[in-house]
């Protein structure tokens, strides 16, 4: 374990050589969200450029060529930078050593370089705003098209995937670890906080899935420039295969993304009712079953493939039943609000909203896992409303409510207004609602995904028009929630060590938290766990 | 304030439900009209997964919203900890299991609408008339049986979408047999609704599917697999006929553009090619 640094000031006060060289899991945690909500920002202006071009059928503001790279870049940064980047490397680093009682993670130098990996992705991204550098293969890289020059550069997607990839695996050993070797005395894996059995189960699945998708993009590589053919069917190989590797990997890789918003959201929700968490066990291990079911189900990216049908009828089956799962944790997240009293503020706001997104997202989710149906439904505007809903809401949403939930314990000050806060939460949540659902509609209007153009059917204008309203409604509650959070943060009300009265680890000790995280590293008896409002 | 917002928050997702419900009925009754298969069949299971899918939805949503309406932070009377009920233990979890049962239950009938559209999807009728599809990097080619071949290739700088004259031509009725290849990249062959199916091609595979439509008239096809710059210029038309005019123009009597002209109704799909299509049909009956 590192010898904390011998300074009064967390790190509002510290030095910028402090900010380089540090290997406080605290300030790491800040480095990863300060990134991945910079790189939120740039991904929601590519999303807003690509509104403007599809608001009218025809061209009128990008090239098909350039709208492609906006449409790669939005994919891809708002996937691995914002949802894998700021749940798990954000709220992941700060939270998890606090919420088990520990001085920092097991790793951390191996944490820093974790971040630098990730920073060192980040800015290979921004060089491809550089003309010329475009990537236009989508976040995906599917061959024999990410071979093709049209596709842009494959060896710098390839870089930063590899680079990401590092920063994964080195941040899940650590995080893993950690869990198994430094919990508080006392603290039993039944009395850790869901958000940490999250962090947990998303890690799992970094470690054995990320190894997956680095080898299917080095085939990429391997075939384009060293000669090889993984997929050229002409000399014996199959595109097929890139797709089946790729979504071994990216399928659970959805579940690192949402099982931990979704985790916050119960947390908050089980703060702000001051209740018990409802069926606790019974989410824990409702965790554990998307994970074990989320690596067997990728068939069903690839149903309109030539894959074989037994696999595609076998991993139907199993992708509806991740509905049962997923509905336990939604049901249990609904029902911790049974008898509670629940507090309304902003944090409150975007937990039920993150639990009401798993609505409209999981249940569009059920047609496109069933074989049949997904025949007239695959790579349409239907599935990006539905990945819609479901990533980039329960993501958005869930993150947002972290940071109001746990705003104290980052900055030691509450946030700037409830009312600016709520009214951030409820434009968003409008126009979340606008963009994606006429996103749907589009879809059963037959509107193909990853176009610069559609044919002019007035049904496919009308939702177009509305998707663009949305999407700017969108942005007006970001603006409106970030400027609250910067209020916040420069002339919030101080707060008290513990202003929501939770029992959890994390909030027994000073916020923001000493460089040591605890005077005295914390000790539980039986009676205590961390949704015990009884005892608080 | 609280309530009227949770109602709002409530009516917003119901309304969302509602209007997306629209298009697939339409979706049913144009496919009804023309006689589209698979897409008749696949608004059928739509449906079912519709109506089971809302069931799931107000399972859910109501409890949320009464519990959120009912058990509010009051000062003196509902506050930290007093309310909150003692664990239920084996009870909680049996209850949470026991939902889960039941969500189970329901996704075993939705494999079975699944697995049903699936087959009838996947049986190529005995008759059908085989097409040969190739894609390109951005163009389609179409091949029929006696070496008749067309073309669609989209220049977006040049051509205008309802003038637009590259697809192929079909007899009313009869099923088609589409065996379709990559020449390049991996490409996607959609049938845009009614009919609303798609299939990936392959370079170097030929992978199959079949449709069928009774109404003569203009559909659509366009790639549905990201393919690069000129994805969404890769477009193509179906033009349905009446089977004797099929036949004179495959054995040369009647030339492409008169034919193709005769049946551009210009109205793909949409609330007009329920009444366009009709009309057509009305006019051969």
């Amino acid at each position: 374990m590192r010898e904390a640094i011998p300074t009064g000031v967390p790190y509002f006060g510290a030095s910028l050589k402090e900010w380089i060289f540090t290997t406080d899991h605290k300030k790491i945690g800040i480095l990863y969200l300060v990134t991945s909500i910079l790189f939120f920002v740039v991904g929601g202006l590519f999303a807003l450029g690509m509104r403007l071009e599809l608001t009218s059928p025809g061209l009128q503001f990008w090239s098909p060529e350039f709208y492609n790279y906006l449409l790669t870049g939005h994919g891809a940064i708002m996937l691995l930078w914002w949802a894998i980047g700021a749940p798990t490397g954000g709220f992941g680093n700060f939270l998890l050593p606090l919420m088990i009682g520990a001085r920092d993670v097991a790793f951390p130098r191996l944490n820093a370089l974790s971040w630098w990996a990730y920073f060192g992705a980040s800015v290979l991204v921004l060089i491809t705003l550089i003309p010329g550098n475009h990537i236009k293969m989508m976040w995906t890289g599917y061959p024999p098209y990410a071979l093709n020059n049209d596709a842009g550069n494959l060896a710098l997607y390839v870089f930063i995937i590899h680079l990401l990839g590092v920063s994964s695996i080195a941040g899940a050993v650590n995080f893993l670890t950690t869990v198994i070797r430094m919990r508080a005395k006392g603290l039993s894996y039944w009395k850790l906080p869901i958000f940490v059995h999250s962090i947990i189960t998303a890690n799992v699945i970094q470690i054995l899935g990320v190894p997956s998708l680095a080898g299917a993009v080095t085939m990429d590589l391997f075939d384009k420039y060293l000669g090889t053919a993984f997929f050229d069917p002409a000399r014996g190989g199959d595109p097929l295969l890139y797709q089946h590797v790729f979504w071994f990997y990216s399928h659970p890789a959805v579940y690192v993304m949402l099982l931990p918003p979704v985790a916050i959201a119960g947390e908050v929700i089980s703060a702000m009712a001051k209740n018990r968490f409802f069926g606790y066990k019974a989410y824990v291990i409702a965790q554990w079953g998307v994970v074990v079911l989320g690596f067997i189900v990728w068939t069903h990216h690839m149903f309109v493939t030539a894959t074989a049908d037994w696999l595609k009828i076998i991993q139907s089956i199993t992708t509806m039943m991740i509905t049962v799962p997923v509905g336990i944790i939604v049901l249990a997240s609904t029902l911790t609000l049974f008898k509670g009293a629940l507090k309304f503020n902003t944090a409150t706001w975007f937990a039920l909203g993150t639990i009401f997104m798993i609505l409209p997202g999981g249940l569009t989710g059920i047609p496109n896992g069933m074989l049949g149906i997904d025949y007239g439904l695959s790579d349409s505007y239907w599935i990006a409303g539905h990945f819609h809903f479901v990533l980039a809401m329960i993501i958005t949403f869930g993150i947002f409510a972290g940071l109001y939930y746990w705003f104290p314990k980052f900055t030691g000050r509450l946030a700037y207004s409830d009312g600016l806060g709520s009214l951030g939460f409820f434009v968003m949540f409008m126009g979340a609602m606008l963009i994606f659902g006429m996103q749907l509609i589009a879809g059963l209007h037959g509107m193909p995904r990853r176009y610069v153009d559609y044919p002019p059917i007035p049904e496919l204008i009308t939702a177009h028009h509305w998707m663009t309203v949305g999407a700017f409604i969108f942005a007006l509650g970001v603006l409106i929630t970030f400027i609250n959070l910067i209020l916040g943060m420069v002339k919030g009300e101080k707060a008290d060590a513990n202003p929501w009265g939770s029992p959890s680890l994390e909030w027994w000790t000073a916020s923001p938290p000493a460089p040591h995280n605890f005077d005295k590293l914390p000790e539980v008896d039986e009676e205590w766990h961390p949704y015990n409002y009884k005892k608080a | 304030m609280v309530a009227i917002l949770v109602i709002v928050y409530f009516a917003v997702t119901t309304l969302v439900m509602i209007v997306g419900h629209q298009p697939i009925l339409e979706g049913y009754e144009v496919a009804k009209a023309t006689g589209a298969e698979p897409g008749l069949q696949w608004y059928w299971g739509f449906k079912n997964v519709f109506y089971v899918v809302m069931l799931y939805f107000f399972v859910i949503a109501i409890p949320f919203v009464v519990f959120t309406l009912i058990y509010q932070y009051k000062k003196g009377e509902r506050e930290e900890g007093e309310h909150a009920s003692k664990p239920w233990g084996p009870i909680e979890n049996g209850l949470l299991i026991a939902w889960g049962v039941a969500v189970f239950a329901g996704d075993i009938f939705l494999d079975f609408v699944s697995e049903s559209v699936f087959e009838y999807q996947k049986k190529i009728p005995e008759n059908a008339m085989e097409i040969e599809v190739t894609g390109s990097m951005w163009m389609w080619q179409f091949k029929y049986p006696n070496g008749k071949t067309l073309f669609s290739f989209y220049n977006p700088a040049t051509d205008k979408f309802e003038e637009f004259k590259g697809g192929f031509i079909v007899p009313a009725g009869v099923p088609i047999k589409l065996s379709m290849k990559s020449t390049d990249v991996i490409h996607a062959f959609y049938l845009w609704p009614p009919i609303n199916k798609l299939q990936d091609l392959y370079p170097g595979r030929v992978t199959y599917q079949w449709f069928k439509v009774d109404a003569p008239g203009e559909y659509l096809v366009s790639c549905r697999e990201y393919c690069g710059t000129n994805h969404a210029y890769m477009l193509a038309k179906i033009w349905v006929v009446p089977k004797e005019e099929f036949e004179q123009w495959y054995n040369g009597q009647i030339a492409d553009a008169d034919l193709i002209n005769k049946y551009s109704t210009k109205k793909w799909y949409t609330k007009q090619a329920k009444g366009g299509n009709i009309e057509v049909a009305k006019v051969n009956n």
